[in-house]
């Protein structure tokens, strides 16, 4: 069977890829080994966050929140996406001089997404948090959306533009010929496409290797969690801190979703990871420090997925520089949910030989070989 | 000291010794000494423990052993315990537990 | 506080007592974490304290745990009571919360009897304070003598609902009906394993006559009686004030403020499938269960499972279920050496066998009817989260066969429960809406903690490393 493009991997980005290239009329395949969403797109925690991002990844961060308000109309859901501001506090003098910094910086950039409050503004936003908050630095558009939800809505609208999706389905070899690529499936099954997109997730290491073009990623298992019900105790408003880790989301139906940071072990191979109630320990102690009235809610349940990382924490999109026709789009490092609709469009442009809208040169593929050369 | 108002009934007497006093919903409750809050609250008054966290339905106890999460009473300020694995203690506070609405709805 | 055992025992029902009184005699340090406050599990519920009369009632299948007691009370055991396992490792961890705060255990054999619940069904109505299930009835019996001094319905199908109108018919509460929801035609379907639980008449004919029993007790006591019962359901403001039902095509309804539901009992598995081990789909009576071999040793090897958290076979076997589990762990821990254990093994093998025999037919003639789970769109089937059945055939309709999707769209088993109360619902919802068995889909997943844990519980953990004492 042949197509114009093969994307591996039917996460999110694969999916918003493939729309947009359907939309273009190209005929897509998609290979998703398990099913659309069930890794790090469909559970990862939600956030649809601008704030506290790699200033690199800003541009492309601010286009993509607009596109969120759009999904009704571009994926025929809302994504269950509301809008949480989202507050990162000052426990001391010191890391209220370091949001002061974030914010000049963001300033001489021109953006100015990301505000410094006071204590008044802080209480304002988030009454129950503890005394010994001083400020903080809020992002009033960023929210909060259901993931699964999303990932299923993106794979849906892919489906709906014709675009085709194996699940179950795992690509066991990939390899360039002389028109483009040639995959075989786990079904046994060759297709062949003229490009070919790394949207493989924890597993982009691995797949970009058997392309003869490796890349630096590696899977990681952040570990969430959810409260029970504690209507009031967030305010609608979702909390991170300054200089330690944690991240808590004031879901629409007054759970707590818990993130921010916390990995669990995990054996890539077997696809297994193990839930480390360490973290569990950490995060409750952090929690109580900052809502002292949450003691006596409850952790309802953990989850994790499969995630790709990268050291420099940002991802990798391009064209490979080793590989002609082969694309990236990895090692989002656990927060490329809410850039996902712009790396859609970004990389389809790509894909199509166009100048991408917004530039893409500080995710290039090759930059590792770069940074070790200099070193 | 009330003794409630409940559909069940003890089916042996209880002698005085046997008994100890909690309190439910700030009303002092003579209950039997050794049993589960779950058991001393639906021999007194079984009306309803909880609501539900959703929908803040009258629920009471279905399972009384550990899984259905019906029974959840605030005991001695804390939230969320189960009354059907909690046994009772002399001078216990038990409160029904449901985030603060109109009783009258 | 010791952290390091030979074994950790998490149960204190029958097989958890045996388990740990065995590994106890042959001198291994064990550790049993148990949620209630005294020993016995659900059946021997209250056993050291009961008093003469409830054991009278209860009668001779109670208080065979007395002299399991006796034992466990007597082996040098650790024994942590009112204590909620959250969290359990192959590798030989057990997370808990004990006195509000959180711990954590270490051992290189875990046995995790869990034990059984009854089969949540929903009908309309089944949230409605008043609706208890009969087990639950029985507990509150066991724990406080107390029974229904206002009309009561007994309503389902299976050894337990017919044992609990006994006990009820003995202290005269007043039963305003007994609804026996079990199809005629079970009877012939489960005809073919007749001949094997034959082979131990006695335990069927103590079942048979018990039922007689309490049949004829019920006509004296002028208690109406109904076959072939379907479409039960509760009404009342706030709480059961009616009991209606459909009879051959007759309708019922009752005045009653309790009702009692009964419809067959599966084991308990959220911490087997937290943990891990592999399980297998039981056609018959349609649950989940562990894969275990003989010994009780699950597909993950350090980890046991014994009990009717493995197939729910009753009490007596689930005692001799956990000695097994007990003498194997002793021999791998090298405190019996082969023939011993062999030996011994052998004895209570035996033993086991012969107390099987029934089962199969038992599980035939109670299996969980056809239309158990046709359950109409208005009802409530996630009670914690308040999700109808027609919110989640709406989501089988656009494709969704995994309960672990169904959750995290509609929040269908996300509360407190964790889906243990709508875990056989909505797999049963799937396969009628998907036509695929339950076999063919992906089963729920849980994660710890396996039960809700406060904030403070958490914060207050000493899970730091083992001390090596």
């Amino acid at each position: 069977m042949k197509a114009d493009v093969l994307i591996v991997g039917g996460g999110i980005m694969g999916c918003a890829t493939a729309i947009e290239l359907a939309r273009k009329n190209k005929s897509v395949i998609i290979f998703e080994k398990d099913v659309p969403g069930r890794h790090a797109s469909g559970h990862n925690s939600g956030g649809v966050r601008c704030q506290g991002r790699d200033v690199r990844e800003i541009p492309l961060a601010i286009e993509a929140r607009t596109m969120w308000d759009h999904h009704p109309n571009t994926v025929n859901s809302d994504c269950g996406f509301y809008v949480s501001p989202r507050l990162r506090l000052a426990e001391s003098d010191a890391d209220m001089e370091v949001l002061a910094k974030r914010e000049a910086t963001l300033k001489s950039l021109g953006y100015d997404h990301e505000v410094l409050v006071d204590r008044a503004e802080v209480l304002r936003l988030s009454p129950h948090v503890a005394d010994h908050v001083v400020g903080g630095l809020a992002c009033y558009t960023d929210g909060l959306a259901n993931p699964l939800l999303t990932s299923k809505a993106y794979a849906a609208t892919a489906r709906a533009e014709g675009v085709t999706i194996l699940s179950h389905t795992r690509v066991v070899e990939a390899a360039a010929t002389a028109g483009g690529f040639r995959v075989r499936t786990s079904c046994g099954k060759v297709y062949e496409g003229e490009t070919l997109v790394n949207g493989t997730g924890a597993w982009a290491g691995r797949f970009s290797a058997m392309l003869g073009d490796p890349l630096p990623v590696y899977a990681a298992a952040p570990t969430m969690m959810v409260t029970d019900r504690v209507p009031g105790m967030m305010s609608g408003t979702s909390l991170g801190l300054t200089s330690r880790l944690l991240g808590l989301m004031a879901a629409s139906n007054g759970t707590i979703i818990v993130g921010g940071g916390y990995r669990s072990p995990l054996d890539l191979e077997k696809e297994k990871i193990w839930i480390d109630p360490m973290q569990m320990t950490k995060a409750a102690q952090i929690m109580t420090e900052i809502l002292p009235g949450l003691g006596q809610a409850q952790m309802i349940r953990c989850w994790t997925a499969f995630e790709g990382c990268i050291k420099d924490k940002v991802p990798v999109v391009g064209a490979s520089t080793k590989v002609p026709g082969l694309f990236h789009v990895c090692g989002f490092s656990a927060h490329g949910f809410q850039l996902a609709p712009m790396m859609g469009r970004v990389v389809s442009q790509l894909v199509l030989g166009q100048q991408p809208e917004l530039p893409l040169d500080a995710f290039r593929p090759d930059r590792f070989s770069e940074t070790k050369a200099q070193a | 000291m009330n003794r409630g108002n409940s559909t069940f009934t003890r089916s042996e007497p209880l002698s005085g010794d046997d008994t100890i006093t909690i309190f439910f919903e700030e009303t002092a409750c003579e209950v039997p000494a050794g049993v589960t809050v779950a058991a001393a609250l639906l021999g007194h008054d079984d009306h309803h423990f909880c609501r539900s966290a959703a929908d803040q339905e009258k629920r009471a106890p279905h399972c009384l052993m550990g899984v259905c999460f019906e029974c959840l009473v605030e005991i001695d300020g804390v939230k969320n315990r189960q009354a059907c694995l909690e046994p009772v203690r002399e001078g216990m506070q038990v409160k029904r537990q449901h985030e603060p609405v109109d009783e009258s709805k | 506080m010791k952290n390091r055992y030979d074994a950790i025992i998490i149960g204190a029902g029958p097989a958890g007592l045996a388990c740990s009184t065995e590994l106890a005699d042959k001198g291994l340090e064990v550790a049993v974490l148990d949620e209630q406050a005294a020993p016995g599990g659900q059946i021997y519920r209250n056993i050291s304290k009961t008093s003469a009369r409830q054991r009278a009632i209860l009668g001779p299948d109670y208080t065979a745990g007395l002299e399991l007691i006796r034992a466990f009370t007597e082996a040098t055991v650790d024994y942590l009571p009112q204590t909620r396992v959250w969290q359990a490792e192959a590798a030989g961890e057990v997370f808990f919360s004990h006195d509000n705060r959180s711990g954590r255990f270490q051992a290189p054999f875990l046995a995790l009897n869990t034990g059984a619940m009854e089969r949540p069904v929903p009908f309309p109505g089944w949230t409605l304070p008043g609706v208890m299930t009969c087990g639950g009835m029985s507990n509150l019996y066991k724990d406080s003598t107390l029974v229904p001094r206002e009309p009561v319905v007994l309503a389902g199908s299976g050894p337990l609902l017919w044992l609990v109108a006994e006990h009820l018919l003995a202290l005269e509460a007043p039963i305003a009906a007994i609804l026996d929801t079990t199809p005629l035609k079970q009877m012939l379907t489960a005809m073919p394993e007749l001949p094997a639980a034959l082979r131990r008449a006695g335990y069927l004919f103590k079942g048979v006559k018990m039922i007689a029993a309490v049949q004829l007790a019920a006509r004296k006591a002028k208690v109406p009686m109904y076959r072939q019962v379907s479409g039960l359901r509760a009404e009342g403001d706030g709480r059961v004030e009616r009991v209606k039902a459909s009879c051959r095509g007759r309708e019922l309804s009752f005045e009653a403020s309790t009702l009692l539901v009964h419809e067959g009992i599966i084991p308990n598995t959220a911490l087997l499938r937290q943990v891990g081990c592999r399980h297998s789909w039981n056609p018959v009576q349609r649950y989940w269960h562990p894969q275990v071999d003989a010994s009780g040793k699950t597909s993950l090897g350090s980890v046991y499972v014994a009990g009717d958290g493995t197939f729910v076979h009753g009490a007596k076997a689930a005692e001799l279920k956990g000695r097994l589990t007990g003498l194997t762990i002793a021999r791998e821990l090298r405190r019996l050496t082969e023939p011993d254990y062999r030996r011994q093994a052998a004895e209570v093998q035996a033993e086991l066998q012969e107390e099987l025999l029934p089962r199969p037919y038992i599980d035939a003639l109670y299996a969980p009817r056809k239309d158990l789970f046709t359950i109409s769109d208005e009802t409530t089937v996630c009670r914690c989260e308040g999700v109808t059945a027609g919110r989640i055939r709406e989501l089988v309709e656009q494709g969704y066969t995994d309960h672990n999707e169904i959750k995290s769209i509609i929040r269908c088993g996300m509360g407190p429960c964790q889906g243990r109360m709508c875990g056989s619902a909505v797999m049963e919802l799937v396969a009628e809406g998907s036509g695929r068995s339950p076999e063919e889909t992906r089963q729920m997943r849980l994660r710890p903690p396996i039960k809700p844990v406060s904030l403070q519980e958490l914060a207050n953990a000493t899970l730091g490393e083992p001390d090596e004492s």
